[in-house]
């Protein structure tokens, strides 16, 4: 590697808090942050990196022959981006291999931030609804249950992606979707004539489980990240909470 | 063995395996991934069901599920070089306590308290064997070691 190829400390510190924020952001487990962040930070040349990742927040620290830099950032949590993931894992697994330049990693990074869901809504919606039916039928309910589960599944989720841009808070999305997909399967439920009702809007609801979170809080409390894991838990709970408070508001209200 | 006897485990890993799907498209799974995914999201339940009926308690049963779900997650997860995840978090989820949450919420909202803290409790019991069931394959599988550079010096 040629000087020339070489970027400055902070340009280095620059693209492992980028790494790092994006992996936080579409929910990687907090040991894989920390331990993507330094081993990409010795591919591309520090001498020490040290990481504190939070669900909230990345504090770190890089020492290279020019001296020493911290670099702090907000994270906000929007969306699960999976792919977005694996694409990062490729990138610090090749870099570490030295099969990358500095200019490779940071335009391999750019490439990866400008890579969008490799889904369209559409067949996100269709997916969802058909899985949510096959939790009507796995949790016993008949074809009737299955095609009021579909309704309310797919409103809910229209409403998801409608409500994204919005940038409201996670419990608000969450809520209003539950409310939707309860009130809309279970009218549905009433048209068809269908006697489990119940079990269309769990079926319908279920889309929402908080799955990320609360599997990402386990592994956290599994590895020794105390602090992420118990903040994960907690808010895979609040968001549960708001499952139950967007069911009830439609519950309550009768039918 | 008679077909009859299969076809229930057939049914619920076919059902498992199309919710699975629909949470691999939410979360944006590598296509490449989407196959696997579903069948280890299938095989869990499948799997759970088989224990259950076996005589397991239906939280040991979601153990047992979980715990095939992280073994199958780790051993994809090399085969792919894909996050492990991936396959964990999608295939776990259809084991998820989905109606007992409900009833408890319902029991509890209606003043019905008795039978509100049995339904949390299996609720609370299930999710936590599921947590189990990846814990012990992760802890069994990997120490992460992510200091060994650590700044330590002043």
């Amino acid at each position: 590697m040629t000087d020339s190829d070489s970027l400055s400390l902070d340009a280095k510190l620059n693209v492992l808090i980028r790494v790092g924020v994006m992996m936080l952001e579409n929910g990687a487990a907090t040991y894989r942050v920390e331990e993507t962040i330094s081993r990409l930070g010795r591919a591309i040349g520090l001498t020490a990196v040290e990481s504190f990742a939070t669900p909230t927040g990345l504090i770190l620290e890089g020492l290279s022959a020019e001296g020493r830099l911290t670099r702090v950032r907000r994270v906000t949590n929007m969306g699960v981006n999976m792919d977005r993931l694996a694409l990062i894992g490729n990138l610090s697994r090749d870099a570490a291999a030295g099969l990358l330049t500095q200019q490779q990693i940071v335009a391999r990074l750019e490439e990866i931030e400008q890579h969008e869901g490799v889904y369209s809504n559409w067949l996100i919606v269709l997916g969802v609804s058909l899985a949510c039916g096959a939790f009507a039928l796995l949790f016993g309910g008949g074809w009737l249950e299955f095609a009021a589960t579909i309704v309310g599944a797919a409103l809910a989720m229209l409403i998801r992606i409608a409500l994204r841009p919005a940038r409201l808070m996670p419990l608000m999305t969450t809520a209003t979707a539950a409310f939707a997909a309860t009130a809309a399967s279970s009218i549905a439920c009433r048209s068809l004539v269908c006697n489990q009702p119940d079990i269309a809007a769990v079926a319908a609801v279920l889309q929402l489980v908080p799955g990320v979170p609360l599997v990402t809080s386990v592994i956290d409390l599994a590895t020794g990240d105390i602090i992420s894991g118990i903040s994960r838990g907690a808010y895979a709970i609040l968001i549960a909470f708001g499952i139950g408070l967007g069911m009830l508001l439609f519950l309550v209200w009768g039918l | 063995m008679k077909m009859s006897v299969v076809l229930p485990y057939i049914k619920e890993f076919l059902l498992a395996a199309v919710a699975t799907l629909g949470f691999c498209l939410l979360f944006n799974v590598p296509r490449h991934t989407l196959i696997a995914c579903c069948i280890t999201g299938g095989i869990g339940r499948a799997v759970r069901l088989l224990a259950a009926d076996a005589g397991a308690s239906l939280a040991g049963a979601s153990y047992i599920g979980a715990l095939l779900v992280a073994i199958m997650g780790y051993l994809l997860a090399r085969a792919c070089r894909t996050p492990r995840m991936v396959f964990t978090v999608t295939g776990v989820i259809p084991m998820v306590p989905g109606v007992p949450a409900f009833s408890t919420m319902l029991h509890i909202s209606n003043g019905n308290y008795s039978q509100g803290v049995v339904d949390a409790i299996q609720t609370l019991l299930i999710g936590g064997a599921l947590a189990m069931g990846l814990t012990t394959v992760r802890v069994m599988t990997r120490i992460p070691g992510r200091s060994a550079d650590s700044i330590s010096k002043p």
